[in-house]
């Protein structure tokens, strides 16, 4: 049977009912094709079935590695969402572009940390409102927590494309835009208490900033400095719950020319590379682990080949390579300086060597190249016994828990035999050559913490409780009217322009919630309405100051004698919920006027999606009679119409 | 079914991690659930590979079925 027949019949006996059976024939074939995803997909379901899911996670995170792909990320999160059970936590994940993908890969980023993440992606540059709009979908998936990532280029364009700029200009520029997400972080923070809000800092994106702009002191190297500590010291003044997230840092260990795949992103509105994705969302799982608790506590180190070269036993207390400048002592105290910072942020550290007690006392006391001295150990189990039962005891005696610890070992036959023993323990593999073990220990994200550890870890816990708090706090906000005005709302309603049929087109044929009728159309029927003196079809542009949504709405009309007749009407949804439905309907009421007509007709068609349409024309002031079918025709007079007008936090452009 | 149809069958099963016996040759974006617009763009990147060749923006997204992608390959491929 070759690679594909065995995926096949795995698949086959594991709908069958015969999970174990499936599972024997499919991890064969992961062993010798590590990097088959689909083998992969079908194990981790076969030990879903079996209910062990630990297991199934990590299988799907040794896949998420083996193939980091978009399609990967999105098979694993079907996976998880399809057979997963529960989540351990839900996020979501909102801001500029496309996010799905980055949404997915955060799946798998949990996975590799054992958590079970359930995501959810916010619309396409709908960010803003989302924060606001307590209504916004995003909220329906109840997420624990909201990471939110910024185009710099979009929110502070004088940074990125100027290339001389004062510091004052620059320093007003981006503490308007600062003053603005901290108002909107505060009010999102307030009506959803209990949700961690986390933030990624502003980065430099597709690597815009430009490289001239001489010896100023806003530099373009410098500028993104700037914005970020504006940015943190502004939220740590006054939203202290937000995690700031290092973007730019995590832009440069990606690479600058690593950040954007052109074509993802002319194509699909993706703004990073896989790449780049796979480390955002290292970092985002990193915050999921620590606000459940799960960062470890414990470094349990080796000595000889892990925190020193050599083997005291054999070399003798000086004999052992640490410290010093040439190779591979120096290595050895890069790893040590490296232990020695993460003791600086709490972290405390364990000694477990099969080694005389004394001999490996000495080094950490005589050895003049030691940073870590014997002070610096919280515990120690140096003797001849089995690493697994020692680590019981050092667990027993540091007062934590073995799944707190992480297990650093030269040794692949000491791992192996800690793995099995306590799979609890994280026990990762260290590279071959001792020169990368610094660079290892600084990638390995698990002793994460937040600035506000005790308070985070009980918000996710009174999740519940919490939500029924901000459910008194949304009734009681009065913030929206003013986010509203803050927004700089653009609306461009004009007849259509010979340029825009095709978009008109398509916006009609792909808008499915406010969309009256839901009656698609083809090019030609609108070319044809276009052309008649009997239509008018109305284009609807949104801007904002976060972003032009383009042409996001459209209306037919067909002219007769007295009445205008609403053929059809809608809205991207991009664009709802900021008063533009009143504008549009405004702007058809004064087409009408124009044109003699002393009524307007409309109609509601009902279908599976489009019920946030199903209140609009009796809102503005139609009035309705009902259809055997359901339907609902609506008329009005002008003079019911007469005190529509567009709202005060839209500027209007009207042909009308 | 042609050899070509067949050979990009393949592939896209492949990237979108589903049997190729599943796929018909109405196969296309949409039609199966898992070919999203998101894996659409994964495809596109291995249908390029497996093929050689190098698909501009605006056939990547006019590809979106087995029979558009198999003649813009096609025609690729010569």
């Amino acid at each position: 049977m070759d690679t594909r027949e065995q995926i096949k019949a795995a698949g086959t006996l594991l709908k069958s009912g015969a999970v174990a059976t499936a599972l024997e024939t499919i991890l064969p074939v992961i062993s010798a094709e590590p990097q088959n995803t689909r083998a992969s997909l079908v194990a981790a379901d076969c030990h879903m079935a079996l209910g062990n899911k630990s297991d199934a996670l990590l299988v799907l995170a040794a896949a998420g590695d083996a193939a980091p792909t978009t399609a990967t990320m999105s098979a694993i999160t079907r996976l998880l969402a399809k057979s997963g059970g529960d989540a351990a936590i839900r996020a979501a994940v909102i801001g500029h572009g496309t996010l799905e993908p980055l949404a997915d890969h955060l799946c798998v980023a949990g996975a590799a940390l054992g958590l079970h993440v359930a995501t959810k992606a916010g619309e396409y540059d709908q960010w803003a409102r989302e924060l606001m709009d307590p209504d916004a979908d995003v909220w329906q998936h109840r997420p624990q927590v909201v990471f939110l990532t910024l185009d710099t280029a979009t929110l502070l364009p004088k940074l990125v494309d100027d290339a001389v700029l004062t510091m004052d200009e620059m320093l007003a520029d981006i503490d308007d835009v600062v003053q603005l997400l901290k108002q909107m972080l505060t009010a999102a923070a307030t009506a959803h208490a209990g949700v961690q809000l986390v933030i990624h800092g502003f980065g430099n994106g597709a690597n815009v900033l430009p490289v001239i702009g001489g010896d100023r002191e806003n530099h373009p190297a410098n500028r993104l400095a700037i914005a970020n500590q504006r940015l943190r010291s502004a939220l740590a003044a006054d939203v202290p719950g937000v995690v700031v997230i290092d973007q730019a840092g995590i832009e440069a260990t990606v690479g600058t020319s690593n950040l954007r795949d052109e074509r993802l992103y002319f194509l699909a509105g993706i703004r990073f590379t896989d790449t780049l994705m796979r480390t955002m969302a290292t970092y985002q799982a990193a915050v999921l682990s620590a606000l459940l608790g799960k960062t470890r506590k414990c470094l349990v180190l080796d000595c000889d080949h892990t925190l020193w070269g050599g083997v005291v036993g054999e070399d003798g207390t000086h004999g052992v390579h640490i410290g010093g400048s040439s190779n591979p002592g120096n290595a050895f105290a890069a790893f040590q300086k490296g232990i020695k910072r993460l003791q600086s942020r709490g972290v405390i550290l364990a000694v477990l060597s099969k080694n005389n007690e004394q001999d490996a006392l000495d080094v950490f006391q005589k050895h003049p190249g030691m940073l870590i001295r014997e002070t610096d150990i919280a515990a120690h189990r140096i003797n001849w016994n089995d690493k697994a039962s020692n680590l019981t005891e050092l667990a027993r005696e540091l007062n934590i828990g073995t799944d707190s610890m992480v297990f650093l070992d030269d040794n692949p036959m000491e791992r192996a035999l800690m793995r099995q023993v306590h799979p609890e323990v994280l026990t990762p593999e260290l590279p071959a050559d001792p020169s990368g073990y610094a660079a290892f220990l600084a990638s390995l994200r698990v002793f994460e913490t937040l600035q506000l550890t005790g308070e985070d870890v009980n918000r996710t816990k009174s999740y519940a409780e919490n939500q029924q708090r901000s459910k008194l706090e949304q009734a009681s906000g009065g913030d929206y009217n003013a986010y509203l005005h803050s927004l700089g709302i653009r609306v461009k309603c004009v007849a259509s322009q010979p340029g825009s049929l095709t978009r008109i087109t398509q916006l009609i044929n792909k808008t499915n919630q406010f969309n009256a009728t839901t009656r698609r159309v083809t090019d030609a029927e609108v070319a044809e309405m276009h052309a008649s003196p009997e239509w008018i079809v109305i284009e609807t542009h949104v801007s904002d100051r976060f972003g032009d949504s383009g042409l996001t709405g459209v209306a037919m009309c067909e002219l007769s004698a007295s009445t205008l007749r609403i053929d059809n009407v809608l809205l991207s949804c991009r664009v709802l919920g900021r008063g533009v439905e009143t504008t549009l309907m405004a702007c058809i009421a004064k087409a009408a006027a124009q044109h003699g007509c002393t009524e307007i007709s409309a109609c509601y068609l009902p279908s599976a999606k489009n019920a946030p349409i199903a209140d609009y024309f009796g809102k503005v002031g139609f009035v309705a009679s009902e259809q055997l079918d359901g339907s609902k025709n609506y008329t009005a007079s002008m003079n019911a119409l007469s005190a529509l007008t567009s709202p005060a936090w839209i500027s209007l452009e009207s042909s009308w | 079914m042609t050899e070509m149809q067949s050979r990009i069958l393949d592939v896209i099963a492949e990237t979108l991690m589903i049997d190729a016996d599943d796929l018909s040759q109405d196969a296309a974006m949409g039609v199966v659930p898992e070919w999203t617009s998101f894996a659409h763009l994964s495809l596109m990147a291995a249908i390029e590979e497996a093929f050689g060749i190098e698909l501009s923006m605006d056939e990547m997204s006019k590809a979106t079925s087995l029979e558009t992608l198999t003649s813009t390959v096609q025609a690729k491929v010569g």
